[in-house]
């Protein structure tokens, strides 16, 4: 929180050694860190990008990040970061070529624009057609959660000299990703005010209205959710360390990646999940759709498109996408579940069994 | 039965004072971050590798090799904070570099190669595609006897090049290093940098797939199915320019003019367009680098499977690098005694002809391999 008080301190907005407290009731912000959560949870954040509301909007926004981890964890603020990048995209559709460059920049892309070096190399199209270009790393980097779209992986793009060469459409694609993976990042810089036990008035009492208001539409999807895992079929105990990790991020609302998603879906598909038990574990998700999550869930499944039933991952491809956290000696992580399951059982029969 | 045990005294005495020569003298590509590095060894007679070994220096590492000459040396792609601890999770972890590697026995055209093998109960020796059983007696105690053969080699050459020439044309990697393995592989090593070594396994994962052309698109990279579009031209970048460089060579169109679709697929044929794009697939073990705590063979040092050692392959002699025994670091003849029969057969350059229990006379380069694996004996 210090980075922006301290920014609005010395640009003359703020007194010296003004608090967050005491900001938020300068500005009189309290009023727009609900509404900011609330377009959080509506799925639509718009920016109040008036020069003179730009300070309490910086305040507000940061608060309402804070508040959202205390009370809703990383799934709400996962949210409203998805909500401001799908927000950004009308914003940045009306930048110039060369601040869209400018913003790429300060999102800590490496991007060149009309590259001279690339431009000599084609004597044709590509070059006018893709004016813009950034490194792979950073190409690979920032379509993490796009590449599940064929049309995203690297294999179909245009790589020259390390640089995926871009249009303007996905160049600006690439950057709402950024900036959602910007304000998702504030929930680990502000960590440690979401472990606090209770903070100052008034920001105590946003929260209070917050957490009152909000609570219908919050135990439905965190409160139920998390004890979700308790009052099923499988037996989410008896999971592989593996899939019980990609399950839990997925509980607690992170943004899991196009492998993640796959791998967790297949295995519980082949676990005997129903669809209505993924629908669920996916409903998590900051980019949930119920509609597209459906349709994929019945691909996977078998039940549209070629009829292919998938199959879960191996162990060695688990491990050839880094997912694989533990040695459990077996080929598959159903294996370790089936294994997981016996021991369980027995163990349970045993107790029973007094 | 230990391998220790398997060698008789005089062969087990003969290779490790080989290997302790060669390994007092040899030199050793290290890398300048060697103190985080995390080295292995296949002790000589073991079957299991001593691992999370770590050297502060070179001296450090000759001094543990000499005394304990290894039939396997590795070092990890990755560098560690504490690359001596045993618990992966807790080495800390830091980066690790992009390696290639290029299995001769998995390229498409070498699949099914034939080598020359020996069975050990009977003496027998034949021809075959990884033989696992005895043609004359039925044992399975079978050994391949010769290299892979010169055109699998070439193919694994050709492929390591190509992949050299996609990691700097695409990838923008300056510095490409091939390696011959010393038995029947290649590691494509580009010159990692501080991001490259960041790289995490999807990531790594994607550059794999994207140089096996997995997921390709022909539509939407190429055009494909829309007859009126150019074929690509050969200069643009990514599978655009490899397909039309392809195509172009194939029908053998000059630079500079081009080609519709249903022009190309008339004079090729659809089914001999897409076979033509499968072929600029490349087959490299994709295990290898997507895992970022893999041990590498250390250039410089044997590989106990052949007894050659990892090479550094350079232009001009990459294109007509052969096994030979001249890349063999042991020279001196030795006396062993056979035990199969090898008739009129050439292997790496040198005619042998002896029969089951003969006493002769083999260059080292040949008696290291044999030794090793039981087909003679020292003493």
């Amino acid at each position: 929180m210090e980075n922006v008080l301290d920014y609005l301190i010395n640009k003359g907005y703020l007194p010296s050694s003004t608090n967050l407290a005491e900001a938020i009731s300068l500005l009189g912000a309290g009023k727009r860190v609900i509404e900011i959560v609330q377009d959080a949870l509506d799925g639509f954040y718009k920016l109040e990008d008036e020069d003179m509301r730009l300070p309490l909007e910086a305040i507000a926004f940061h608060t309402a990040i804070i508040l959202m981890g205390r009370i809703g964890g990383k799934w709400l603020v996962n949210r409203l970061s998805i909500s401001v990048s799908k927000s950004m995209r009308e914003e940045l559709n009306l930048l110039s070529d060369q601040d869209l460059v400018l913003l790429s920049k300060l999102l800590g892309l490496h991007t060149f624009y009309q590259d001279a070096t690339i431009t000599r190399s084609q004597k044709s199209g590509p070059s006018m057609l893709y004016p813009f270009s950034v490194s792979f790393y950073s190409y690979l980097k920032s379509t993490k959660r796009l590449t599940g779209d064929p049309s995203w992986k690297l294999t179909n793009q245009m790589l020259l000299k390390g640089r995926v060469l871009l249009d303007r459409r996905r160049f600006i694609r690439i950057l709402e990703e950024l900036i959602a993976e910007r304000v998702s990042s504030l929930y680990e810089k502000y960590a440690d005010l979401m472990k606090l036990p209770s903070l100052p008035p008034p920001i105590q009492e946003i929260e209070a209205y917050l957490k009152e208001s909000l609570a219908n539409v919050l135990s439905k999807k965190i409160v139920e959710g998390r004890d979700y895992a308790k009052n099923q079929p499988l037996s989410i105990d008896a999971f592989p360390p593996c899939m019980k990790k990609i399950y839990q991020k997925a509980i607690e609302g992170e943004n899991l990646s196009h492998a993640e998603r796959f791998a967790i879906a297949t295995f519980m598909i082949a676990a005997g999940a129903d669809e209505e038990m993924l629908l669920e574990v996916f409903s998590h998700s900051p980019d949930y759709k119920e509609k597209i999550a459906k349709y994929q869930i019945e691909h996977l499944m078998g039940k549209r498109g070629s009829g292919t039933k998938y199959r879960p991952y191996s162990c060695a491809k688990m491990k050839s996408f880094s997912l694989c956290i533990a040695d459990c000696g077996t080929r598959t992580p159903l294996q370790k579940y089936y294994l997981n399951l016996k021991v369980k059982n027995k163990v349970e029969d045993q107790s029973d069994s007094i | 039965m230990s391998h220790r045990e398997l060698l008789k005294d005089g062969s087990f005495l003969w290779l490790k004072s080989r290997l302790a020569e060669y390994y007092r003298k040899a030199q050793l590509e290290l890398p300048e971050n060697l103190s985080s590095r995390e080295f292995a060894v296949q002790p000589l007679g073991s079957q299991s590798y001593i691992r999370h070994l770590s050297f502060k220096s070179e001296e450090e590492l000759r001094r543990y090799i000499t005394n304990n000459p290894p039939l396997h040396l590795y070092y990890s792609s990755a560098i560690y904070l504490f690359p001596e601890i045993k618990e992966m999770d807790q080495k800390g972890y830091l980066g690790s570099e992009l390696i290639f590697d290029i299995d001769v026995d998995e390229l498409q055209e070498c699949r099914l190669m034939e080598q020359l093998h020996v069975c050990l109960d009977c003496g027998h020796s034949m021809y075959g595609n990884k033989v696992k059983k005895c043609i004359k007696c039925g044992s399975q105690n079978v050994v391949e006897a010769s290299p892979v053969p010169d055109d699998c080699l070439k193919k694994g050459v050709e492929t390591a090049k190509h992949l050299s020439d996609i990691l700097k044309r695409d990838f923008g990697f300056e510095e490409v290093k091939i390696y011959f393995s010393g038995n029947r592989g290649f590691h494509v090593r580009p010159k990692c940098s501080e991001e490259c070594m960041k790289l995490t396994g999807e990531d790594r994962r994607e550059i794999v797939d994207y140089i096996k052309g997995i997921g390709l698109d022909l539509n939407r990279i190429a055009g494909f199915e829309r007859d009126e579009s150019l074929v690509p031209s050969s200069d643009e970048p990514g599978w655009r320019g490899r397909i039309g460089r392809a195509i172009y060579e194939k029908l053998g169109i000059r630079s500079g003019s081009s080609i519709t679709w249903a022009e190309a697929k008339k004079r090729i044929g659809v089914e001999g367009v897409k076979a033509l794009i499968s072929s600029l697939v490349l087959d490299i073990d994709e295990k290898v680098t997507v895992d970022v705590h893999r041990l590498i063979r250390i250039p410089g040092s044997i590989n106990g499977k052949l007894g050659l050692p990892v090479v550094r392959l350079e232009e001009p002699i990459l294109d007509s690098y052969s096994i030979r025994c001249e890349l063999s670091p042991f020279k001196e003849k030795v006396l062993v005694k056979m035990n199969a029969t090898i008739i009129d057969k050439t292997i790496m350059g040198v005619k042998i002809s002896a029969y089951r229990g003969e006493k002769i006379e083999l260059p080292g380069c040949i008696a290291f391999p044999f030794v090793l694996k039981g087909i003679a004996e020292v003493g």
